[in-house]
């Protein structure tokens, strides 16, 4: 049974298309319109097939076909994201800003950091190159030379000091002291692996020149389990966290992959308070990212968030150290939403019996759905840990290594 | 295209009136013309105005001339939604860059097709954005002015189909109502376009792979 069909008259005025007689179309252009279908439905095509269909055409479709092909590959909107330019894998760039480069220390979804020396001071520093291009103008350039100003303004001894910003072909970067040390991330990989971590060992493995340097450093063993030391890693950061919410400053990306441990045993905190280039992470479906989205607090899924949601991300931080394990499993940002929904999170101790009530009690606080039930604060937080430290050991400098 | 959609009884009620009708429409077309706007976008607004925010005055437009709909075009709906979405590039466009010489090229001409100038800048960024590294950069640059240059030696027709067979990915139909051409014609000028497209990247040393 068909459907009756509009005549042309009606279908005028209802704006529909009339089907006009059957027309000869280039038999090339159709074989061409079937392969494109093909190729933007399931990624590719086969030009044996048409030729298999059209063997009178051979010639011809094996001479048209490559170029239509080639079309389709050339098209810059293949990604679909236009603002987002996806960094090079081989970067030869010398200089940014006043600063020469020396070398690539590390890359992520964030950006690619760069070993530097800043002249004419001679300095070496830490640069580091975001992804996204923005025009200059744009709210976005804005936005970043906003938050660069207030990082900078950050003066603690545990959070990496930001010396300067600019930009350079679209992409913006800034020059931060360079922190001889690895991020807990390391770590924490290091410790699924091995009982114990020297720390000297793991750092000289990323900054190679230090293995020629004839200074010593003492003799700094990470222990994995060791809840003393974690917990005066933990201190530290939310030591610094407490001063700058203070300042009116939140970090909005804590997570162990900003966590340094200096040669000296020092955490550091780095990228404080940059998140314009994150936003941009929230904002495609297609992106797998839940590496770094999996420490966000949930309302800063929802645009919302203030200090506590960098409470969380502690928490979250605090879970995998102790652990060795993240909250949620989950790898791509669908299934992150989810478990987020669900927000079930296996408390500390059903994985390891040995962690001390104290530090779980830290973590699963900082970690509640809902930020009225975290602490008030980041000093609240500090003074919790203090309290666990201090209970365990009141004769040692809580600040000191083993 | 999902087989659910009842196209035709849709377009009857915007037709009719249906804002709500043309929300549904607008969305089951939504990534087609994302795609159109991102072609036809001028690289100096990169950064300032959005795919999104484009889209989003087009829909309130499309909403203002629901009316006209009849009027304007008595073909296909997504042929008008491409126009209008169009004629808001266009806006957006003098908003933003004003009329100065260059863009007036940019303007619409009597046929509502960009100017043969304006495809040809877009045809020539589209077709060098595969090479996005360091050392590609330089060589980008040169080929981009030499692309335009083979481009500008098309036929505007030409040019108009290359683009919106690939770019705007619209189909030999829609092509041809677009054009204003026989969907016969469109279907020839297809094959030849690529003909001579082929033909001029032979000259250009290192183009083709």
């Amino acid at each position: 049974m068909t459907d009756p069909q509009p005549n042309s008259v009606e279908a005028d005025l209802c704006g529909l298309p009339v089907r006009g007689e059957s027309i000869s179309r280039d038999p090339l252009e159709e074989i061409a319109s079937s392969y494109l279908e093909r190729l933007r439905t399931h990624g590719s095509a086969d030009i044996e097939f048409f030729v298999a269909t059209n063997p009178h055409l051979e010639q011809e479709i094996r001479e048209f076909l490559p170029l239509v092909a080639a079309m389709e590959n050339w098209k810059a909107t293949k990604e679909l994201q236009v603002v987002k330019h996806p960094l090079p894998d081989e970067f030869e760039i010398d200089q940014l800003g006043d600063c020469k480069i020396v070398r690539e220390i590390a890359r992520g979804g964030m950006g690619v950091v760069f070993e530097a020396e800043q002249a004419p001071i001679m300095r070496r520093v830490a640069v580091k190159l975001l992804p996204w291009k923005f025009s200059k103008t744009s709210k976005w350039a804005q936005q970043f030379q906003r938050e660069a100003r207030i990082a900078a303004r950050l003066q603690h001894k545990h959070i990496v000091p930001i010396f300067s910003f600019g930009e350079h072909e679209g992409r913006f970067y800034y020059v931060m002291q360079l922190i001889e040390g690895i991020s807990l991330e390391h770590l924490i990989n290091r410790w699924q692996q091995a009982e114990s971590v020297p720390i000297d060992g793991l750092v000289k493995e990323h900054f190679p020149h230090l293995q020629e340097s004839d200074r010593s450093y003492p003799n700094r063993i990470l222990q994995r389990d060791a809840w003393q030391q974690i917990a005066k890693i933990a201190a530290q950061v939310a030591g610094a966290l407490s001063y700058a919410h203070r300042q009116h400053t939140m970090h909005r990306d804590i997570k162990p992959g900003n966590l340094l441990i200096d040669l000296h045993g020092k955490l550091w905190i780095t990228d404080f308070g940059l998140a314009v280039g994150r936003d941009h992470l929230l904002q495609g479906e297609r992106n797998s990212l839940a590496g770094t989205l999996r420490y966000m607090a949930p309302e800063q899924f929802r645009g919302e968030g203030d200090d506590r949601s960098d409470l969380y991300s502690f928490g979250a931080t605090l879970y995998e150290l102790c652990t060795r394990r993240p909250i949620y499993q989950a790898t791509t940002k669908a299934d992150l939403m989810k478990e987020i929904q669900n927000a079930k999170i296996v408390r500390p101790r059903r994985i390891n019996r040995s962690i001390p009530n104290g530090l779980s009690n830290v973590i699963m606080t900082a970690l509640h759905q809902d930020p009225e039930q975290r602490y008030k604060s980041a000093a609240q937080l500090q003074a919790e840990l203090l309290a666990f430290l201090g209970q365990k050991s009141s004769k040692r400098r809580w600040w000191g290594w083993r | 295209m999902s087989a659910d959609l009842p196209i035709e009884s849709l377009v009857n009620d915007v037709i009719h009136g249906n804002r709500e009708s043309l929300g549904v429409l607008f969305a089951h077309y939504r990534d087609r013309l994302w795609r159109i706007v991102n072609f036809r976008l001028d690289q100096r607004l990169i950064g300032r105005v959005d795919a999104d925010d484009i889209l989003q005055e087009s829909y309130m437009n499309a909403e203002k001339r629901i009316e006209h709909f009849l009027h304007d075009s008595p073909e296909g709906f997504f042929i008008w939604l491409r126009l209008i979405v169009n004629q808001t590039l266009i806006d957006v466009h003098r908003r933003h860059l004003g009329t100065k010489s260059r863009d007036a090229k940019r303007e619409r001409s009597v046929s509502g097709a960009w100017s043969s100038t304006s495809t040809s800048f877009s045809l020539s960024h589209h077709l060098l954005g595969h090479l996005t590294s360091p050392s590609q950069a330089a060589v980008r640059a040169e080929l981009a002015d030499q692309l335009h240059l083979a481009l500008e030696s098309m036929s505007e027709l030409d040019r108009e189909v290359l683009a919106l067979r690939h770019f705007e990915e619209l189909s030999n139909v829609e092509t041809a109502k677009v054009l204003d051409i026989s969907e016969q014609a469109a279907s020839v000028r297809y094959v030849r376009a690529i003909g001579r497209l082929r033909k001029i990247l032979e000259t250009i040393p290192d183009f083709l792979q």
